[in-house]
């Protein structure tokens, strides 16, 4: 510990083990405490079903006859709870969940926002259109019955990741089957 | 002092250790007073910040060779001049 | 300083020659050991199933705004616990030499054989991840995925992008390393 080099370098990794010491019990408060829970409330204005081709990225592109659900929906939440110090970004999701005979559980996110501080973090919006196709996995809706709920995902500064959903939006619809004509 | 001498911002043992008392000391209230500081305002931030004026005032207080470090140099023997005799019969 | 250097012989030439070399040694240890650990495929599978949690440097910024470019995500895989939507996932396309770290926005579990079909989206993208897949390939499934993030510690992996993006960096680096064993002679 003599000379400049010598006492820089123990400086700096005493100053590094007190930092990492630090975070950590942030990370392990946060772990314990959670993050606690959100008021939601979702529900469903409108559900169509089309008929239309996939993007150019999905190899039947050329199959006009793919059936996508075009749903709108009401949400309102208020993720403020959530925002702790350790609390760097909360991803909202609106998630439809239903099941068919080939396949017992089918999750599709249907809208999602991500929110990173808490002014942001009080949602109601109005007729909201799905933003990601609501596509079933054999491309085809026949009658299906389906949950709508919001979940939200916790990203900390420094931690384990944390996810939730709110019980008490969810909320049921059904998909009409599709006629014939758009 | 000679430039390489200078340059190496020596100093003394008793130096060495008040320095390494002093920076720990520095860096643990600061770690301490941030995280507290921090979670009663609930920012993150704050804590890092507090951290790093209190590192900056670590390296500013225990790197460069201020004199209270030297209050102590380290008492070299002089060179002796062996006599040639001497030199013979410890052989 | 340097008078030392001056009045070394050759039997302490060679020591310091040795400490140089031990130096630079075990930083090259350290340093392919770090990259192994995570850039390539098999040592993750051999930690995977010692400890089942392994960490992973991120570098695009398709993540944004929670993970960023030298961020350390620490992930799981237990077989038994199957994916949810919402989870982050480290999973490597057939192929592609790099893994990618994503969303799962759908899932569709088949009934009869829990079979597992996924889609994924960076959270900083427009489109999902279909155009990142193979050719003709929809889904990906439960083993093409190799972790899921679990845990979370910013800037630490920046040394390692560093590295990357300044490869004379490591050089310099090891020049340092070595001058300061070179003339220091505790």
């Amino acid at each position: 510990m003599h000379n400049l080099q010598q006492r820089l370098s123990a400086t700096f990794s005493f100053a590094v083990s007190a930092l990492f010491t630090v975070l950590g019990v942030v990370a392990a408060i946060s772990w314990v405490t959670g993050y606690g829970t959100a008021a939601t409330k979702v529900n469903v204005r409108d559900i169509r079903v089309i008929q239309s081709r996939y993007g150019p990225d999905y190899f039947d592109y050329g199959r006009k006859t793919s059936e996508f659900g075009m749903l709108k929906f009401d949400i309102d939440a208020d993720l403020t709870p959530l925002f702790n110090w350790n609390t760097k970004q909360v991803f909202v999701t609106v998630v439809a969940e239903y099941e068919t005979k080939t396949h017992n559980k089918n999750h599709v996110v249907v809208w999602d926002k991500i929110i990173t501080d808490k002014d942001s973090a009080k949602i109601a919006l109005r007729k909201v259109s799905n933003k990601y196709a609501l596509i079933d996995f054999s491309q085809k809706w026949r009658n299906q019955v389906a949950n709508l709920s919001v979940h939200w995902d916790v990203t900390p500064h420094v931690g384990f990741l944390q996810n939730g959903r709110g019980d008490t939006s969810t909320v049921s619809f059904t998909f009409p089957k599709f006629e014939g004509g758009r | 002092m000679s430039l390489a001498d200078y340059l190496e911002w020596n100093i003394d043992f008793e130096g060495q250790r008040l320095a390494e008392l002093i920076s720990q000391v520095i860096l643990t209230i600061s770690a301490i007073v941030g995280f507290l500081y921090g979670y009663v305002q609930q920012s993150l931030e704050a804590t890092i910040m507090i951290f790093g004026v209190g590192f900056a005032i670590t390296l500013l207080v225990t790197l460069p060779p201020w004199p209270i470090y030297n209050r102590n140099p380290v008492k070299w023997v002089s060179v002796q001049h062996e006599k040639v005799e001497d030199r013979v019969t410890s052989e | 300083m340097f008078e030392e250097l001056r009045r070394l012989n050759k039997r302490q030439v060679a020591l310091q020659v040795l400490n140089i070399l031990m130096v630079l040694t075990s930083a090259l240890m350290i340093w392919k050991g770090i990259a192994l650990a995570t850039n390539s495929e098999s040592p993750i599978v051999v930690v995977l199933r010692i400890t089942d949690i392994h960490s992973y440097q991120k570098l695009s910024g398709s993540m944004e705004p929670a993970f960023h470019r030298g961020d350390l995500l620490l992930l799981t895989n237990p077989a038994s616990q199957p994916v949810q939507v919402g989870d982050i996932c480290v999973f490597q396309i057939p192929h592609r030499d790099i893994p990618i770290v994503h969303r799962v926005i759908k899932l569709h579990d088949e009934a009869k054989t829990g079979k597992q079909f996924l889609l994924t989206k960076g959270d900083n993208n427009n489109v999902d991840d279909r155009g990142l897949y193979n050719a003709r390939q929809m889904w990906i499934n439960k083993e093409h995925v190799v972790g899921r993030v679990r845990g979370f510690m910013p800037y630490v992996g920046m040394v390692t992008i560093l590295m990357n993006d300044y490869p004379q960096l490591k050089y310099v680096m090891l020049g340092v390393l070595g001058l300061f064993v070179l003339i220091h002679r505790e």
